[in-house]
């Protein structure tokens, strides 16, 4: 995960890379979406990817959020109030059956 | 009514190890294991284990009940559908992980009221539900099938 500061604007430009790979020998549906939520739970800002990973197969993944400088307090990332959640589904079989994981933590500022 | 040896002792076999166990085993086990499992998994251990001890009781009685009739007798037939669909439902029991009626949509995990932090997983098993219930509807067919079979060969 890469953490960018864009000078002109101060907002924050949130990276994430990633590799998943198939193992198995069915294809996998890879659903991924980040989101960052104000302290009210409203959506700032969301990015999602939907990958197919072939059997043996992997496929690089970026996710990026734009977090606006409003919601970084004096231009400090520690201060920022609100909550950065991640949706993972991988469904196979056809998409018949699946496991989805929602992990939502709030920031260290709030 | 005559009920067979292997009948009572499959039956108190089942009664200890599915109704009797679990009832006990909240007085082995701290109370904090409990409360630890019930906030990091989602599970509320204690209605699981209450739930195993009436699955357990239903699943006794059925055996007995079954060690009481005749095979191709109608109670026979009414008893071989009952222990079918009982199947059914501990199948649903085993994969809803104590949720009966999510029909395979297991939900697991939850928030903190102290951070907000939430973690939530959602196992879709439908599916799987949805192959068992057309094999235990199958088996069903059978038991019908081998009564009405059974009667047949009887009457001639």
């Amino acid at each position: 995960m890469n953490v960018d500061k864009i000078e002109s604007t101060g907002d924050y430009v949130l990276t994430l890379s990633m590799n998943p790979g198939n193992n198995a020998f069915l294809d996998v549906s890879l659903s991924l979406e980040i989101k960052f939520l104000d302290v009210d739970r409203q959506v700032v800002a969301v990015d999602s990817k939907y990958v197919v990973l072939k059997p043996g197969g992997n496929q690089s993944v970026s996710l990026t959020l734009n977090i606006p400088s409003e919601f970084v307090p004096e231009g400090d990332l520690g201060k920022v109030q609100g909550y950065f959640q991640m949706t993972m589904s991988i469904r196979t079989l056809g998409d018949l059956i699946g496991l989805t994981q929602v992990m939502r933590i709030r920031s260290g500022g709030a | 009514m005559k009920v067979k040896t292997r009948s009572i002792i499959v039956a108190a076999l089942i009664l200890i190890f599915f109704t009797v166990l679990p009832l006990a085993a909240p007085m082995f086990v701290p109370q904090e294991f409990f409360n630890a499992i019930s906030i990091q998994q989602g599970i509320d251990v204690s209605s699981l284990l209450i739930k195993v001890a009436i699955i357990g009781l239903a699943m006794g009685v059925i055996v007995l009940l079954r060690g009481m009739v005749e095979k191709n007798s109608q109670a026979g037939l009414a008893l071989s559908i009952i222990n079918k669909v009982f199947w059914f439902i501990i199948v649903l029991f085993v994969i809803g992980m104590g949720n009966i009626e999510s029909f395979g949509l297991v939900v697991l995990g939850g928030s903190s009221s102290d951070n907000g932090a939430t973690n939530i997983v959602t196992i879709d098993l439908r599916l799987i539900v949805f192959l068992v219930a057309i094999i235990i509807a199958l088996m069903i067919v059978q038991s019908i099938f081998e009564y009405q079979e059974s009667k047949h060969t009887v009457s001639q």
